[in-house]
């Protein structure tokens, strides 16, 4: 009964990712050789074989697997097919992969695939990109996915995760409660520092977070420094480039970010709240301002009332003199199918996932999930809610100004849970933003030192 | 005789200790192989490197931290427990004990019947800085100075920890102990208040000594659950083992390296450097209450 | 029980005279007085009322436990119980718990027993260093362990199989009972057993006649211990019991939690503490007599 399944989706939603592009065009010429054994993309399924579809039983849970499951159904009434779902992947699936008897598709939160595919434990699953739509005769799956989608979930340039949900993170607010007292959201830091005055003597807390899993204030406060610094700091922190984290931008988002504990800004207790409970004091209005990614109000659920009117912004950027527009947000694909390298049905698990990413089937998720999916128009005609639609303002005026997180937290989990720790000390005042920076500096130069960690380059 | 003996000996064992060597010994054999690789944990492929990952261990800072924490705990709880346990024991059961005893000794108990997660899930409400039992009650009581952020501020985060621990264990060895006074005969206490012994005396000149055998039963245990604490930290704390390493124990600390980071080889290693800490202080702590015991 | 007491440990144990009887006799007093009642119902009440607030906080709805976490609900939300029921299939999952737990507590003591009387009793090379195999299985970090004995019980073919988890919840159990009933088996009377070989009893005669039937007790006081440790055990099944149809309870607890976590179902979450805790407590309030009798054979080793 512990958390770190949850604490693991966190790490893979935070930003509605979970998808490296590690380098992703430059490398697609790459050969897929050095990927899984036995590949043989393209091959026809057979349908005697018998099916395993993992699924992960938590935010999305399982009532959406039915329809493309039946589907598969349909079309191979022979073929055994199967459901397991389960919340601890890594501990449920491990010996089965030690052991060479993994499922055929799994819906993966929890496993490390990064160190997956550099074991060669993943199938290429590039060839799916190149079949036919389930549902669209005559287009390829690739053109009915919204851009970014064929190119995201590649490691070394090979396609080896298929995400399904599209979503972006940025800061939350309840539109009327902002209306009512004629506050209007700022674009830099300074004036949010500002705001966040006014809104204390109208007796609400400005800020709230989910102090519990730190990592969730670290997205903005990366992303604040960005918009300061411009993308050339996301390379170089990525990069592991030496003295990255010095940058004044990123130490100066650090003092922008303590403000809020030193100024009174933060609701009370914060620092020790679970994702659940500071997003239903959220939602009760106790706090104007919430980060976190587009699944929040599938996760609020009944708690919140009917008339929240939930709306995503974009983070604060820090100054006039931003590099980086305040448009750009993190998100873009996310979530992860993956397909073992040794499962014994691979080419039904392919197909499973042709099927997956329908337009039906995707329309069908949304319906369920009331989260937008990875294919073009799924979700037409799908009522969507005021927290779609400002999430959708949010992607289009982003524009090209979208990328999918900082690679840093995907490729090295360890730096990234040693950057959870720093900033949970900064929320505690326990570093002054130099130390935290210094700190930063010392986990990735040992990161990068780390001859046993493989490296990847952005 | 003695052929018979060690036909008995051999036939009563043979069942037990071949399943124990199965399911429990060559699992552990296993687990001490991997900390000299540097083992995944995804494919069955890894490298013998010998003792590379104890060297890193012993300048992990973090595993220092967490050792530190541990120590901390295996001194508190196991006193703090045995003590608290000691004195309502004795309150439960001296001359019959104070009105209700014996109702206390069974609510005391619950705790013990809940499952460590349930306790977990539970004393995060009373934890929850806005509206949990703890601060709620200090605000009610005029102590609202009092009231903390508790496992959100690195100062306080491990003591509520053990807090946990302590109201989880105490009834269990409330329990333990009243039975062995209650097993104590009545005339030796009426001897020794004929003797001129007030309350404290007899207990410890007498209680204490004629129990000290569930004492040591009960700081071995304790002394095991304190190196342990996985269950707690992982559920309670904040990050977890936070906020910044605040509440990082042993444990904890071996299952982020192999669940988290992929790294069952360094994580074996500090299952083996945990097994040893563990097996030394077990064997310490028996030789130290042996020879108070004996003191008596 | 007071046949157990040796003699010689309670003799240095009489209190000598002391000088000022009278005074510390007074302080003793009063300290079982007020103050200590007093305590004695402060930690009654700590431990009570927790659990009280879990009970009352399942009933109510998910904002009135957030804005009146004090107070009664207005209204009884049975239907959290309801929903709690339903996701975390307690029904079907308790009668495996039971299967699975009480066989494994049955199996411990039988084969533990076997190895402490045998420990305890005998001298034969080897008898310290498998003594301490057994001990240190109990300090030695069970998850570690979890890969290899998954591939130790699939190549058995006891994956997902009562007798798979039985086993290895048994053997798991082994070192601390073992630990406990080799000192429990010493401290009783060799004699007795000595005089029952010389009437021409056997050895296994000795052992279910005699030592047996004495360490009852004892075996009823690591039998719940066993039946606490187990009953709550949750890695293990997760691992080795992957099957739906033969979830325990624990795993169906984890379920309610870990969704919880996604739809931010407290009261549910509450209802799934209540449904788990209650069970146990009724068999503890039924048992407790049993229990208590049996730690005070524990106790007296």
């Amino acid at each position: 009964m512990s958390t770190d399944g949850k604490v693991e989706r966190r790490t893979l939603l935070r930003l509605a990712l979970a998808v490296p592009a590690a380098g992703a065009l430059a490398s697609c010429a790459k050969p897929a050789s050095k990927a899984a054994p036995a590949a043989q993309t393209g091959s026809k399924v057979d349908g005697t074989k018998a099916l395993e579809f993992f699924n992960f039983d938590g935010g999305y849970g399982k009532a959406w697997t039915q329809m493309p499951l039946d589907l598969y159904r349909q079309e191979f009434p022979k073929a055994d097919v199967k459901l397991t779902s389960g919340q601890k992947l890594q501990q449920q699936l491990q010996p089965r992969f030690i052991q060479g008897n993994p499922p055929d598709l799994i819906e993966n939160v929890g496993l490390d695939a990064a160190a997956l595919a550099s074991q060669k434990q993943l199938m290429d699953i590039g060839a799916l990109l190149e079949m036919e739509s389930f549902d669209q005769p005559g287009v390829k799956v690739k053109d009915t996915l919204l851009p970014g989608v064929a190119e995201a979930g590649r490691y070394d340039g090979v396609k080896y995760e298929m995400p399904y949900v599209f979503g972006v993170a940025g800061i939350w607010y309840s539109q009327p409660l902002m209306d009512k007292h004629g506050w209007t959201y700022p674009k830099h830091w300074d004036e949010m520092l500002a705001l966040c005055a006014e809104i204390k003597k109208a007796g609400i807390a400005p800020w709230t977070y989910q102090g519990k899993f730190p990592g969730y204030l670290t997205s903005p406060m990366l992303m604040t420094a960005y918009k300061a610094a411009g993308p050339d700091l996301k390379k170089k922190i990525d990069n592991l480039e030496p003295n990255a984290w010095r940058d004044p931008a990123l130490i100066a988002a650090a003092e922008g970010y303590q403000e809020l504990v030193s100024k009174g800004y933060l609701l009370e207790g914060s620092q020790a709240l679970s994702h659940t409970q500071s997003q239903t004091y959220w939602a009760q209005g106790k706090a104007v301002f919430i980060p976190c990614g587009g699944w929040l109000e599938n996760e609020l659920g009944a708690i919140a009332p009917k008339d929240l009117g939930m709306t995503m912004v974009p983070v604060p950027g820090l100054s006039s003199a931003d590099k980086a527009p305040f448009e750009t947000v993190t998100g873009g694909p996310g979530g992860a199918l993956i397909v073992p390298a040794q499962a014994k049905n691979p080419q039904g698990g392919i197909e499973l996932l042709r099927i997956i990413t329908s337009k039906k089937c995707m329309r069908n998720f949304t319906e369920l999930t009331k989260s937008l999916s990875v294919v073009k128009g799924a979700s037409d005609g799908v009522a969507l809610s005021s927290a779609n639609k400002s999430m959708q303002k949010v992607i289009d005026e982003a524009g090209t100004n979208i990328f999918l997180d900082w690679s840093f937290r995907l490729w090295y989990k360890k730096l990234l849970d040693n950057s959870d720790k720093a900033m949970a000390a900064l929320m505690n005042r326990e570093v002054t933003p130099d130390e935290w920076s210094k700190r930063m500096q010392k986990f990735a130069d040992e990161t990068a030192k780390d001859p046993s960690i493989k490296k990847f380059h952005a | 005789m003695h052929h018979g003996k060690y036909r008995f000996v051999f036939s009563l064992l043979l069942v037990p200790v071949g399943l124990y060597a199965v399911f429990v010994i060559s699992p552990y054999l296993q687990a001490f192989s991997i900390a000299l690789t540097d083992w995944q944990g995804m494919t069955a492929d890894s490298h013998f490197i010998g003792f590379d990952n104890f060297v890193k261990l012993f300048h992990d800072p973090v595993f220092w931290t967490a050792l530190r924490h541990n120590v901390f705990l295996l001194v508190s709880i196991p006193l703090v427990i045995v003590s608290l346990s000691l004195f309502f024991s004795a309150m439960l059961n001296y001359q019959g004990g104070v009105p209700g005893s014996r109702i206390y000794k069974v609510v005391y108990f619950f705790p013990s019947v809940l499952s460590i997660a349930v306790v977990g899930v539970l004393w995060q409400f009373v934890f929850e800085p806005r509206n949990g039992l703890l601060n709620g009650f200090l605000q009610a009581v005029g102590l609202g100075d009092l009231k903390q952020i508790w496992l959100g501020d690195g100062k306080t985060a491990l003591g509520s920890i053990m807090a946990v621990v302590v109201w989880g264990g105490v009834g269990f060895y409330v329990v333990l102990f009243t039975a062995a006074m209650s097993a104590i005969p009545r005339d030796l206490y009426e001897a020794a208040l004929l003797d001129g012994a007030g309350p404290w005396q007899s207990f410890w000149r007498l209680t204490l000594p004629l129990i000290w055998g569930s004492v040591q039963v009960a700081i071995a245990y304790l002394v095991i659950g304190a190196l342990d604490m996985f269950a707690l930290v992982q559920v309670l704390s904040v990050g977890p083992g936070g906020p910044d390493d605040a509440t990082q124990v042993i444990s904890l600390y071996m299952y982020t390296n192999a669940f988290t980071y992929g790294n069952f080889g360094y994580a074996a290693a500090i299952g083996v450097a945990l097994f040893a800490i563990n097996l030394i202080l077990t064997l310490l702590t028996f030789r130290l209450t042996r020879r108070e015991r004996v003191e008596y | 029980m007071a046949t157990l007491i040796d003699p010689a440990r309670l003799r240095p144990a009489t209190p000598e005279p002391e000088p000022e009887p009278h005074v510390r006799r007074t302080v003793g007093s009063v300290l079982l007085g007020g103050t200590s009642q007093g305590f004695v119902l402060i930690w009654g009440v700590m431990v009570v009322f927790p659990l009280l607030w879990a009970l009352v906080s399942s009933f109510k709805s998910d904002p009135e436990i957030f804005k009146s976490p004090w107070g009664l609900p207005a209204v009884w939300h049975w239907d959290n119980f309801e929903r709690a029921w339903n996701e975390s299939h307690i029904g079907t999952y308790f009668l495996n718990s039971v299967i699975v737990v009480c066989c494994g507590v049955v199996l411990t003591l039988v084969l533990s027993s076997a190895v402490a009387y045998v420990l305890a009793r005998f001298e034969f090379p080897g008898n310290r260093i498998l003594y301490y195999v057994f001990v240190g299985g109990m300090v030695f970090p069970g998850f570690l362990a979890l890969v290899p004995l998954f591939f130790v019980v699939q190549n058995l073919g006891l994956l997902n199989t009562y007798l798979g988890l039985i086993l290895v919840y048994a053997t798991h159990g082994m070192s601390f009972s073992v630990f406990f009933l080799t000192a429990f088996f010493r401290t009783q009377s060799k004699e007795l057993a000595e005089a029952a070989l010389v009437d021409g009893c056997s050895h296994w005669g000795v052992l279910f006649r005699i030592m047996l039937p004495l360490a009852r007790p004892g075996l009823v006081s690591i039998g719940i211990f066993q039946f606490l440790g187990m009953w709550n055990e949750y890695l293990l099944p997760l691992v080795l019991n992957t099957d739906e149809q033969r979830y325990l309870v624990t795993q169906g607890l984890a379920n309610i939690a870990v969704t919880q976590g996604y739809h931010s179902d407290f009261s549910g979450l509450f209802a799934g503490l209540t449904i788990s805790i209650l069970p146990v407590l009724a068999v503890y309030l039924v048992f407790h007599k049993q229990i208590s009798t049996g730690m005070t054979a524990g106790a007296l080793k």
